[in-house]
């Protein structure tokens, strides 16, 4: 009596029909017929993009005796077999349930013997990072030492948490989210073949909800044939994907961008009662957002008959909105996204979100460097003589047109921080380009280790220099070098990560990036007399540039005359 | 439940869906696995019986809506058909046990008829390795098996089972019956503004109205709000003193949690929508939310229900209720001052 859900009726058969992963296929139907058949595979990637239909085809075609060009036939008795799950050399296993070492054991013992039936035994090892610790080296134990005529198939959606010693011991094949194109063509395909008639826009509306997951894309449809069995309209697309349609994006869009909490708010509360999924929502604004960025860079990226879907202002919107308060609305989103799934009240995320992007946070980094940007305008004029004198003071300036925050005169600033000259010069003589360079290359790494409101303070950060003494580490904006140099926190947890990513502690030096120059040159100066500065335009590699680019990197050094 | 209850309840909840899955049903097209997603009360659980009582009732009427009487109907709403296995959390969780025992059951044949049913309550809670479990039956149920999950949030269960049942969301239906039910009684309309935001399920109206509890949880909220708003560390105090005796279990928790939650909404409704106190649960002291409206920025309001939103999660992870209470008050007490 039961239907037969149409991601069953359709799962693919050949490597020709796997949607979305053509470098895969090709390359396993090539090592089929060139007969380079690897003992272990892993297959891994997100739900829905065919690994488990890829496993099952090539358990086919390595023992199909009919296989051509690297495909099996489907009709022989081994592939029907096969199809049917009733070959004994053909092996599935659940690792989620099968997960004990017992279970590997089991299988390691009988893939000893020689398959009964077809050419190869072939295990396919589903959500084998559900194994348990004991399993894994059981199972690696077999990798190590593999029967002959036994292949392995391992899929995972969670890669990272199997073992590397597993990983280094397969044929790895990372399966790609599937485009919302190749989505829509296989739905037209399977509408075509049920003649059942369709509204593009709905096809669209449901390949995008599906993520790259072909098996969402046809459970989707599937309900939305269960509303209407004739048609694929764009109404019902919404309705089983929980999606609100473009034109309610746009009007949100618009009432908070300008600043309307209220409409914004209503809006929320109306599409929330209409019981639309709050998560879709979010979603859905974020490809909304990202759809004005795209069309801001180049308007032909977006087809006509898609622009017209989006809403009549959207043009007009997309192109008068700063990308950065687009960018900064589509972060927002992605926050509050991951926040809804762990609650049972959407409704005041949503709304929460409503204000956050009505009135983006001043403390935001976009907004407080526009903020900052104003004080130091309206401090110039009203301050002129000082900072004309302050000007003169700092000669010999450095060139970056970096904001020149006037930080003797911002008086709801804490004292001023000063770079920690002797330290930084001290590292500076015995620095390298490897230490720099290493540091530099895991940087992203120990932020990674912060918490998010400290990896905002240190993003802006580099190391400029570095030396088992200590890492001298620029920051772009004065204002977050203060609060860096301020936060007693932050520090100790750079210390804690400095020491989980490069298995050392050494101080970090903070210098505000307008400033490194000038500490620079007057290290160098140090070291050597004036006179050895070259005093022509042209680059003459003296023996202190050498040193110098050995030092920050050629890219960093620019000579300059004074 | 009594099977007539059952198909009355349906009839009164969720009309739509029911009307929509007697047709799937009557074309043979119901698919194997289903996904009942809302918030308590919404009758999901009774969805998912009417179903299953159709599916096997020996006397569906003409309009495909099963009896409700016959040996079948009888045995299913009273959870006692051995062919309709429902499963729920032990505890806090269901655990990966559970649903080996439902996936043993999924590879028997039924006991009488050709077809088995499984109804598991709570999904959300399954653990990761029961969840994984449960992976391989949904992908290849056997034919005769038809599986209903449900849960109050599917975003919590793991993305791979969500993509291998077809979702259905079941959205709060009209209020109105109850609000007038509740009009007959003693409670003052802000308090049944409350309890309508916080539940539809007659059960968990009962609960809560117990001893005025609700009656009284709200009064100590509005205390220690009236507290904070001052940026007095009474509202510190009223935690252990005021609300804290009252929980007389996790529910209570949560309720007390959500309200918090509202409370701000509140706020925030009120300074941006110039909310009206009839339509508010916490419009009594209108002064109060007004006076909270206007003194708090935006960033102030949003650090405020960042913060509940967050503290309140660790709940999850068994810290004790009075210190998530007290940490939120401290929170919210800085933003005060
Ligand atoms: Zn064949
Ligand atoms: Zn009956």
């Amino acid at each position: 009596m039961s239907y037969q859900a149409l991601y069953r009726v359709w799962r693919p058969q050949r490597f020709d029909e796997i949607v979305g992963q053509p470098v895969i296929t090709k390359t396993l139907k090539n090592a089929l017929i060139t007969k380079q058949i690897s003992h272990a595979y892993l297959f891994s990637g997100p739900r829905g993009t065919g690994k488990t239909s890829t496993a099952k085809i090539l358990a086919k075609a390595v023992n199909c005796p009919k296989q051509q060009d690297g495909e099996p036939c489907n009709q022989c008795p081994i592939c029907l077999a096969i199809n049917q799950g009733a070959l004994n050399d053909v092996i599935e296993i659940d690792a989620a349930s099968n997960n004990g070492v017992e279970e590997i054991r089991n299988i390691r013992d009988k893939a000893k013997y020689a398959p009964t039936e077809a050419a190869y035994k072939v295990y396919i090892i589903d959500e084998v990072h559900m194994l348990s610790t004991g399993a894994f080296n059981a199972l690696l134990k077999t990798l190590e030492e593999p029967p002959a005529q036994v292949i392995f198939i391992l899929a995972t959606t969670e890669p990272h948490k199997l073992p590397a010693t597993i990983i280094s011991r397969v044929q790895r094949f990372s399966f790609k989210r599937i485009s919302a194109t190749a989505i829509v063509a296989q739905l037209e395909k399977i509408l075509a073949a049920k003649q059942i008639t369709y509204d593009d826009q709905g096809l669209k509306v449901i390949a995008q909800s599906a993520e790259g997951g072909l098996r969402d894309a046809l459970s989707m449809l599937d309900q939305a044939l269960a509303y209407q069995q004739d048609r694929v309209t764009y109404e019902n697309a919404l309705q089983v994907t929980g999606s609100v349609a473009r034109v309610e994006l746009q009007n949100y869009f618009v009432a908070v961008f300008r600043h309307e909490v209220a409409t914004g708010l209503a809006m929320v509360q109306t599409i929330l009662s209409q019981g639309k999924d709050a998560h879709q929502f979010i979603e859905d604004l974020i490809d909304y957002a990202q759809k004005m960025l795209l069309y801001q860079q180049d308007q032909t990226m977006i087809p006509a008959n898609e622009l017209a879907m989006l809403g009549e202002r959207f043009p007009t919107m997309a192109q008068a909105t700063d990308a950065t308060l687009i960018y900064q609305a589509i972060e927002t989103m992605g926050q509050v996204q991951q926040q809804l799934r762990a609650t049972y009240q959407p409704d005041v995320y949503l709304e929460l979100l409503t204000v956050k992007l009505a009135h983006p946070k001043p403390n935001d980094l976009v907004a407080e460097v526009h903020q900052l940007q104003q004080q130091v305008t309206t401090l110039q004029q009203q301050l002129k003589p000082d900072l004309q004198r302050e000007k003169r003071d700092e000669q010999p300036a450095t060139s970056t047109t970096a904001t020149p925050a006037p930080r003797t005169t911002v008086s709801e600033k804490p004292r001023p921080l000063k770079a920690d000259l002797t330290a930084i010069f001290q590292v500076l003589q015995t620095a390298t380009r490897k230490a720099l360079t290493n540091y530099q290359q895991h940087w992203e790494q120990l932020l990674g280790s912060l918490s998010v409101t400290q990896r905002a303070v240190m993003h802006v950060s580099k190391p400029v220099a570095a030396s088992d003494q200590g890492v001298v580490v620029a920051f772009d904006y004065d204002f977050l070098y203060e609060k860096a140099g301020h936060d007693q926190e932050l520090q100790t947890a750079l210390q804690t990560g400095l020491e989980q990513v490069f298995g050392t502690t050494v101080p970090l030096l903070f210098v505000a990036q307008a400033e490194w120059p000038k500490i620079r040159q007057e290290y160098l100066d140090r070291k050597q007399p004036k006179q050895a500065i070259p005093t022509t335009e042209k680059t003459v590699e003296t023996p202190l540039v050498t040193k110098a680019k050995d030092l920050f990197g050629s890219e960093l050094i620019k000579i300059e005359n004074n | 439940m009594k099977a007539a209850q059952v198909l009355t309840a349906v009839e009164m909840q969720q009309p739509e869906l029911e009307h929509h899955f007697l047709q799937v049903i009557a074309k043979h097209e119901l698919s194997h696995a289903y996904l009942f997603s809302g918030t308590s009360g919404v009758g999901k659980k009774n969805l998912a019986l009417l179903l299953t009582m159709r599916l096997f009732c020996s006397n569906v009427q003409a309009t495909g809506v099963p009896c409700g009487k016959c040996n079948e109907c009888l045995r299913i709403a009273a959870g006692e058909h051995p062919d309709v296995l429902m499963v729920k959390p032990t505890g806090s969780s269901l655990k990966v046990d559970q649903i080996r025992e439902v996936r043993r059951e999924f590879s028997k044949s039924a006991v009488e008829g050709q077809q088995k049913v499984f109804i598991i309550s709570e999904a959300e809670t399954m653990t990761t390795e029961a969840a994984n479990s449960l992976l391989k039956s949904l992908e290849e149920p056997p034919t005769h098996v038809t599986v209903f999950l449900l849960t109050n949030n599917y975003h919590r269960l793991l993305p791979t089972i969500i993509s291998r049942t077809q979702v259905v969301e079941l959205a709060v239906q009209d209020q109105a019956e109850l609000k007038t039910k509740l009009k007959q009684g003693p409670l003052p309309h802000s308090t049944i503004q409350l309890l309508l935001n916080l539940t539809s399920d007659a059960r968990q109206i009962e609960r809560l109205t117990e001893d005025d509890w609700i009656v009284k949880s709200k009064q100590g909220l509005e205390r220690w709000f009236r507290w904070l708003l001052q940026g007095d560390w009474q509202a510190f105090l009223t935690v252990q003193t005021n609300l804290v005796p009252l929980m007389r279990d996790r529910n209570d928790q949560d309720v007390t949690i959500q309200m918090i939650c509202f409370l701000f909404q509140e706020v925030l409704q009120v300074k941006y929508q110039g909310t009206g106190s009839e339509q508010l649960a916490f419009g009594d002291d209108y002064k109060m939310m007004q006076q909270a409206a206007n003194s708090l920025s935006d960033q102030q309001l949003i650090a405020i229900i960042e913060n509940v939103l967050t503290i309140s999660r660790f709940q999850q992870n068994n810290v004790s209720f009075q210190n998530i209470l007290e940490a939120i008050t401290l929170k919210s007490l800085r933003e005060f001052q």
